[in-house]
């Protein structure tokens, strides 16, 4: 009897190591790596989900679920799943030299930004914010110092100073202004997405869209998107067909 | 008894009822007639025809004989019933309205009614139907019918040029002009008349204004269009469209006045009947021409216009194997869905991928615009070194020639990169690959040119914009309540010190005041001590006020060193007051008037004014 009861016990006890094993998310991530590793991307993608789901968004993972997707032959999730990771990690070289060779490969074309453009996505709206946050804290600790010691600063050197700071708030907003499009920013998942003239699935079509292309999304009515993308295409997409950057919350 | 008695009454109940119904039976036959309630009716008013069946226990709504120019439509059933003297009638009427198309002597012929099993023939009745006062007033000898059509709505299109192609795209507006006297309503959308030509890409959402047209205010609602012809032959071009307009009908009271101001359907007591009406735009001549046979190219698709042609790709350095896209924009006018992409056939120099094709129109109706084909291609070796030009015919209305347009030639360098050996690391193992990503992070990338998977997980962050997180509020929140209460501390610090000043310098002038008006105190009372103690004081206060010290350390000393020997007639002031002070003389009231004016001089010259 006793010998049946720790039988049990032994069966439980290693039930419960792998269904603990299973949901730890490193483990899982891990495991998805080896799919990943041995050409199992199907199965690695499962695993990376899993991982998503019970973690989080990690820029890794993304970056991560992104190359599963490409090797799975899904081009539009593949780009999504980079431009989400390089949004976390706007520096991370690996993302952007895997966006780049993905959309080399697949025939994808970039349209080339205009000067403006160029200059104010040096920095991402998030990185835009972080600089407004350094900006406005140091001028609050200045101002404490001046009210603490307002012999600390004579008039001229605090006007100089708040002159400056203004400037680099204003170029900072500006900067968050054009790089808060990249909010509205979606990517084409769907391979040969229709454009239609109106949102209804009876509307006109006037174009398709390759996976993978980068759209931005001007409104939505029901189950689609008004889109326009940097070629001047516009119409109404399928909400199925599109997937933005920074998901809804 | 009782038995005898009631059956006299039973007896004369039978006889009633059998007079009765005997004499409503018997004595009235089944009747039809045919009344109109008016013999004269305007274009714009209905009339009614009642038919009247008396006495029939039986009959069926009658049929109404077709007449043309005229219109029945609705109408209604009703039926009565009365006893009188005994005597039982009933009848039912049956009304139509009579809506007129146009004006003119018109007869309804005699129609059969059936009632009772059996037919009754019904009297033709004539009446006549006038156009409308206005029009009658202007007397035009136009086609009545369209004139009384353009008095409520017409159609102004734009009109077609003489000479057009099979196939040619024509944009046109559409303004249909609906005169605001009249109820009306669209029931169809433009059509064009002919069907030698077809309409598309009419607007879904069509414009509406309020226009004056010829002293009469009008709804204009426009459309935007396109027109294609596609048989060749001479055919008049216009276009219709249903509409429907609220008609009065005629009464036959006319005591009945209509309102002076306004129109009659303001008059809720008005009956009114809707009328059909077709609107259509005055036909124009157009001679639809086939596309010219001759020196027609082999690749012409069908494209009609007058176009550009420009062609680009993303880089002009690639490698073989790799891919490029290469871009062809066809802008200008015309029939933009005939136009297909030109391809790179050439198999042997370049892998070509089925075009991408988007259409950007600059108008609505899809006229103007560009067309962009972008199609990925990739050199098979090193001959592929440039992008062919490309030829697109197409064919020019306004010059009845066929033209061609070419692109230019894209010339391109061609690296031998499938000579250079791929940087591409194989990973067999996690470790191996973690090892590997460590050492030779940016030389590692696979088959597809991929970068190596992360091994290690990192930390959750959020894709949500900063301002939606924790962190940006918090700082940003505090800077803020920083800066507001620096700011105020500051200000207020600041403005303090400016506040203290100004109150001192309020009291030592308040102070100089009362010194000054001692002193006349002083003068009244012939009080010479009391008159120099003040006259000295009031100036001690004044210089005191200037230099911002105490007015007790003001003396003659410091006077005579601020004015450097300007103050003759202060330091002559300040002699005498101590000179009363120490010897105890005195003045007369004359001297001390002298003093007093001196002592405003000063005040005068120090810089400010007693009162």
């Amino acid at each position: 009897m006793i010998r049946y009861y720790i039988i049990f016990l032994m069966f439980i006890f290693a039930n419960c190591s792998s269904v603990m094993g299973s949901n730890d998310p490193k483990q899982l991530f891990s495991q998805a790596n080896k799919e990943y590793i041995n050409g199992n991307y199907k199965k690695a993608l499962e695993l990376y989900k899993s991982t998503l789901k019970s973690y989080g968004a990690p820029p890794e993972l993304l970056y991560n679920i992104g190359n599963a997707y490409y090797k799975n032959g899904e081009i539009g999730k593949a780009i999504l799943f980079l431009e989400r990771a390089q949004w976390l990690e706007p520096g991370n070289a690996d993302v952007k030299k895997n966006l780049e060779a993905i959309r080399k490969n697949t025939g994808l074309m970039s349209i080339e930004p205009s000067l403006f453009d160029n200059y104010m996505s040096r920095f991402t709206l998030n990185e835009w914010l972080i600089i407004i946050t350094i900006i406005v804290a140091v001028f609050a600790i200045l101002m404490a110092v001046r009210a603490i010691s307002p012999q600390f600063f004579n008039q001229r050197t605090f006007r100089n100073i708040t002159i400056f700071a203004s400037v680099l708030l204003a170029i900072a907003i500006c900067g968050i202004i054009n790089q808060s499009l990249e909010l509205e920013r979606a990517i084409v998942i769907n391979d040969g997405a229709t454009v239609r003239i109106s949102p209804f699935d009876a509307a006109e079509q006037t174009a398709t869209l390759k996976t993978g292309r980068d759209v931005y999304i001007v409104k939505q009515y029901g189950d689609y998107y008004s889109i326009k993308d940097k070629s001047g295409t516009t119409g109404w997409v399928n909400k199925k067909q599109v997937a933005k950057i920074i998901p809804e919350v | 008894m009782i038995l005898k008695h009631n059956i006299k009454y039973l007896c004369m109940l039978l006889a009633t009822s059998v007079i009765f119904f005997s004499t409503t039976e018997n004595g009235f036959a089944a009747e039809v007639s045919v009344t109109l309630n008016t013999k004269q009716i305007t274009i714009s008013e209905a009339a009614i025809l009642t038919i009247s069946v008396k006495n029939a226990e039986t009959t069926s709504r009658p049929i109404l004989p077709k007449v043309k120019g005229l219109t029945f439509t609705g109408g209604g059933q009703s039926s009565q019933s009365s006893l009188i003297n005994g005597r039982y009638s009933s009848s039912i009427d049956y009304t139509y309205y009579i809506v007129p198309e146009k004006p003119g002597n018109y007869v309804i012929p005699s129609f059969e009614v059936k009632a009772d099993g059996k037919s009754f023939t019904t009297e033709p009745q004539s009446f006549k139907v006038l156009k409308s006062a206005r029009t009658a007033r202007t007397r035009r000898n136009n086609n009545s019918s369209r004139e009384t059509k353009r008095q409520y709505a017409f159609i102004r299109v734009t009109p077609l040029s003489d000479k057009v192609y099979v196939g040619q795209y024509i944009p046109i507006k559409i303004d249909a002009y609906f005169n605001q006297n009249y109820s009306m309503g669209l029931s169809t959308a433009p059509q064009v008349i002919n069907s030698a030509f077809t309409l598309t890409k009419l607007s879904d959402r069509p414009d509406q204004t309020q226009k004056v047209y010829r002293g009469k205010a009008f709804t204009v609602v426009t459309w935007y269009a396109g027109v294609t012809p596609v048989k060749a032959g001479k055919y008049d071009f216009g276009i219709k469209l249903g509409a429907t307009v609220q008609i009065r009908v005629r009464s036959s009271q006319r005591s009945r006045s209509r309102s002076l101001f306004g129109s009659f359907f303001d008059d809720p007591f008005v009956q009114t009947v809707e009328k059909k009406i077709d609107v259509t735009s005055t036909p124009h001549k157009v001679n639809v021409l086939p596309l010219p046979r001759q020196n027609k190219p082999k690749h012409f698709t069908g494209a009609i216009g007058k176009f550009t042609i420009a062609a680009s790709t993303s880089t002009d350095t690639v490698m073989v194997g790799d891919p490029i896209t290469m871009k062809i924009i066809i802008s200008g006018e015309g029939n933009f869905a005939r136009i297909n992409s030109p391809i790179i056939t050439d198999g042997t120099k370049w892998k070509s991928y089925k075009p991408n094709a988007t259409f950007s129109p600059k108008d609505i109706v899809g006229f103007e615009g560009k067309k962009i084909f972008e199609q990925a291609l990739i050199p098979q070796d090193e001959r592929a070194d440039a992008i062919p030009s490309f030829d697109f015919t197409y064919f020019d209305p306004s010059t009845g020639k066929y033209k061609t347009v070419k692109t230019q030639r894209i010339p391109l360098t061609i690296t031998h990169g499938k000579d250079e050996p791929r940087r591409y690391v194989q990973v067999d193992s996690i470790d191996e690959a973690k090892d590997s990503k460590k050492n030779e992070k940016k030389d590692i990338t696979d088959e597809d040119g991929l970068a190596p998977i992360n091994i290690e997980l990192g930390e959750c962050k959020q894709l949500s914009p900063a301002w939606q997180q924790q962190w940006f509020i918090l700082i940003n929140g505090a800077s803020l309540i920083i800066i507001i209460i620096s700011f105020i501390i500051y200000h207020k610090r600041t403005n303090g010190n400016v506040d203290e000043s100004k109150k001192r310098r309020k009291r030592l002038s308040r102070q100089v005041i009362a010194a000054v008006n001692d002193v006349d105190k002083a003068m009244k009372k012939n009080d010479t001590a009391a008159f120099f103690n003040n006259c000295i004081r009031a100036i001690q206060l004044h210089i005191a006020d200037k230099l911002g010290v105490s007015a007790d350390t003001v003396t003659l000393n410091e006077v005579t060193k601020i004015y450097e020997g300007d103050a003759d007639k202060l330091v002559e002031l300040f002699e005498m007051a101590d000179a009363v002070k120490y010897s105890g003389q005195s003045i007369d009231t004359a001297s001390m008037k002298e003093w007093r004016s001196l002592l405003d001089k000063e005040l005068k010259e120090l810089g400010g004014s007693v009162k």
